[in-house]
């Protein structure tokens, strides 16, 4: 059986991946702006005529001239040079319907490449609500190739692309003499084959743009909308997370009446549950936060939210451009670091990769929250502000600015020619609450695999290395300090004690390594392990609040803004920059700014007292 | 007795995933190792030719954080 291989083109924020999500049933990122696809997908499918498709999804480009790493991708792959890649015999190049002006250009540059190709006038049903009125007919005997017309977010959207691939491959549609202007050429074919009414439809836009991307009031509006996300990642997640607990320490207590008094039942309860119930109970923060990212991602905000912070990120010598990949980074910086390929300037590009790790990921989200229920007060500030809210957002935006002091000191070294911001502003859309439904979803499953998978298998490994060897007969104190995961706590005080860790703490930055939160868990099987009384182990919050003293708390805090205790974040910058030197640039000046950092705070604290005893 | 293989063998898995993931090179030297011992003791063809086949699929470096699937090889990152 033959396979039809087709790639598809156009430029950024198309609807390309849309596009490809529905044809081929993947579930890739989708969002409203430009370059959240940077590297080729492959999928997939099979159409109404039992044709078999290999459908490439390539990222965006506004030219084949590429400027950055991910359109050369799109170039080389379209050219038939990229390796491993053979060259498609057929091009969709995928078109914006409500913005022709800009996409048909491109659409011109593909058509010189000589090779078959369909255009897809995608987001059709905007164009229409605009009074965008395409003649398809002209448009295709224009170009010289088939056009149809495409809703990629809607169920049945995609099935006139899928009848045209029924069909034999159209011819190279005829290419423009060389030196022609793309520009004239699409302004011409737009005048002949497009009515657009006035532009009273986008009043609402400008004036909404007037407001959100204003110099002032553009940075109250960005400045209260986070504001307002970490004020609901504690107010909204409680009761859910108060009935998480509860399920965990019922299970807990359930399998330790069954199971007899022994080794397999110290596994399961203060390894498996004790471990891994204490992250799960983080789900619901982490659902909240991702609802108002997707929730942003999707109405064409963030694009704006970039452009208004390029005066802030030109002042740490870095450009807008290098916001959406930060944005990226506060979910996971894999995707963030991954996303810096859209960087043009190869410096700032690795300036970018090495800060990423600076935004807090979701995965710093339970450690945060744990240490902040257990030692600031639930208290309202002006009966309005949760104080816990508040100090989750400064924690976000010690984060944020000791980032842009990084890239300030790394581009004072290296003054070179200034990249002005070129960033296309998407229409606004509400939120699809299917799309948002679909991501929550996928993050559900993502943290849950990673609790499933690392953190289990993590707190099985961390109860072995706590449970044995047995203490000798006759010694005093809880039975973990003779443990080997105990004796390497003790030595690890050594270098960690001038920051307030005490040998937990140790213990757990050791597994924290694998996963951020990791820690959490870690923390949960060694206080299980080591507490006399079993059910107040059971409650990791107040245990932690009886024995830790507020500057440990604080120490910990700060070292997790800085500590890069992810090997995956390791291994992606290995991959991105093809370098361990910049893998281990990169881990060391993290590790010793969370060393220096913490050290700060936990010397402070004992100034004011808070390094005693609580 | 059964308590303590059932521990040994769940902290065994576990230790064997990290390895897996730390260190990938180590699958295929497993598969490896498997397939020469199954080849000397004779044991069930079957048996002998999956060891060898997952000896000659070597292993990939995991490319990703581990929570999508097919990361960095058509699929994609969350």
């Amino acid at each position: 059986m033959s396979v039809l291989n087709a790639a598809l083109v156009g430029n950024p924020n198309c609807g390309k991946t849309a596009l490809f999500n529905l044809l081929t049933g993947s579930r890739q990122k989708v969002a409203n702006y430009a370059g959240v696809t940077v590297e080729r997908k492959v999928g997939r499918l099979t159409t109404p005529g039992g044709l078999a498709v290999r459908l490439l999804d390539l990222p965006g480009a506004y030219s084949l001239v590429a400027t950055s790493p991910d359109e050369a991708v799109t170039r080389d792959v379209c050219a038939g040079t990229y390796r491993g890649e053979p060259a498609p015999e057929l091009l969709v190049c995928v078109l914006d319907a409500t913005n022709l002006r800009l996409h048909l250009r491109f659409a011109l540059e593909v058509r010189q490449m000589g090779r078959p190709m369909i255009l897809v006038l995608n987001m059709i049903d905007a164009a229409k609500r605009q009074g965008i009125a395409i003649d398809v007919p002209r448009l295709a005997a224009e170009f010289g190739a088939p056009v149809v017309t495409a809703v990629g977010i809607r169920r049945n959207g995609g099935q006139d692309l899928l009848r045209a691939l029924d069909l034999p491959p159209p011819p190279p549609p005829p290419a423009m003499p060389a030196g022609s202007d793309f520009h004239a050429e699409a302004r011409r074919i737009l005048a002949d084959c497009v009515a657009r009414p006035s532009r009273l439809g986008v009043a609402l836009e400008e004036r909404l743009d007037r407001w959100f991307l204003h110099p002032v009031w553009g940075m109250v509006i960005l400045f209260a909308l986070m504001f307002v996300m970490f004020q609901a990642v504690f107010s909204w997640a409680q009761p859910v997370m108060d009935l998480l607990d509860a399920g965990t320490a019922a299970l807990g207590q359930a399998v330790g009446t069954v199971l007899p008094d022994g080794p397999l039942r110290s596994l399961i309860v203060d390894g498996v549950i004790a471990g891994a119930g204490s992250v799960v109970v983080f789900l619901p923060q982490i659902l909240i936060l991702f609802l108002w990212i997707l929730a942003l991602e999707e109405s064409g905000y963030l694009p704006r939210a970039a452009f208004l912070l390029d005066r802030i990120m030109a002042t740490a010598g870095l450009s807008g451009r290098s916001f959406i990949p930060l944005l990226s980074s506060f979910a996971c910086a894999v995707p963030g670091i991954m996303a810096t390929r859209t960087i043009q300037n190869p410096r700032d590009r690795m300036i970018t990769i090495l800060i990423a790790p600076l935004m807090t990921c979701s995965a710093r989200l339970p450690v945060y929250t744990l240490l902040i229920a257990a030692f600031v007060p639930e208290r309202r500030i002006g009966g309005l502000f949760n104080l816990h809210g508040l100090v989750l957002f400064a924690l976000y935006l010690a984060g944020i600015l000791s980032a842009l002091l990084v890239a300030r000191v790394l581009k004072n070294r290296d003054r070179q020619e200034e990249h002005p911001l070129l960033l296309e502003l998407p229409a606004y859309r509400l939120p699809n609450l299917r799309d948002l439904a679909l991501g929550l979803k996928q993050r559900a499953v993502i943290f849950l695999s990673r609790v499933g998978t690392i953190i289990v298998t993590v707190s099985v490994l961390l109860w072995a290395l706590a449970s044995f060897p047995a203490p000798p007969a006759g010694a005093a104190g809880p039975a973990i300090e003779w443990s080997l995961a105990g004796r390497i706590g003790h030595w690890m005080l050594h270098v960690m004690a001038p920051i307030g860790f005490n040998w937990q703490i140790c213990v757990s930055l050791i597994p924290g390594l694998a996963a951020r939160e990791v820690a959490v868990s870690a923390l949960a099987t060694v206080y299980s392990l080591g507490a006399t009384d079993s059910d107040a182990a059971r409650q990791l919050q107040p245990l932690l609040s009886a024995h830790w003293s507020l500057g440990t708390a604080l120490s910990l805090l700060t070292w997790y803004i800085f500590a890069p205790q992810c090997f995956s974040t390791l291994a992606v910058i290995r991959r991105e920059t093809g370098s361990w030197r910049m893998v281990g640039i990169t881990a060391g000046y993290l590790f010793a700014m969370a060393y220096g950092a913490a050290f700060i705070v936990w010397h402070i604290s004992l100034l004011l007292g808070w390094g005693g005893s609580p | 007795m059964i308590e303590t293989i059932v521990i040994v063998a769940i902290v065994t898995a576990c230790a064997l995933y990290w390895v897996r993931r730390l260190v990938p090179a180590s699958q295929g030297m497993f598969w490896r190792g498997s397939a020469d011992m199954l080849r000397a003791v004779h044991a069930p063809r079957a048996l002998r030719d999956r060891a060898a086949q997952r000896a000659r699929q070597g292993s990939k470096p995991p490319t990703g954080c581990g929570a999508c699937t097919k990361c960095g090889d058509g699929g994609g990152c969350h």
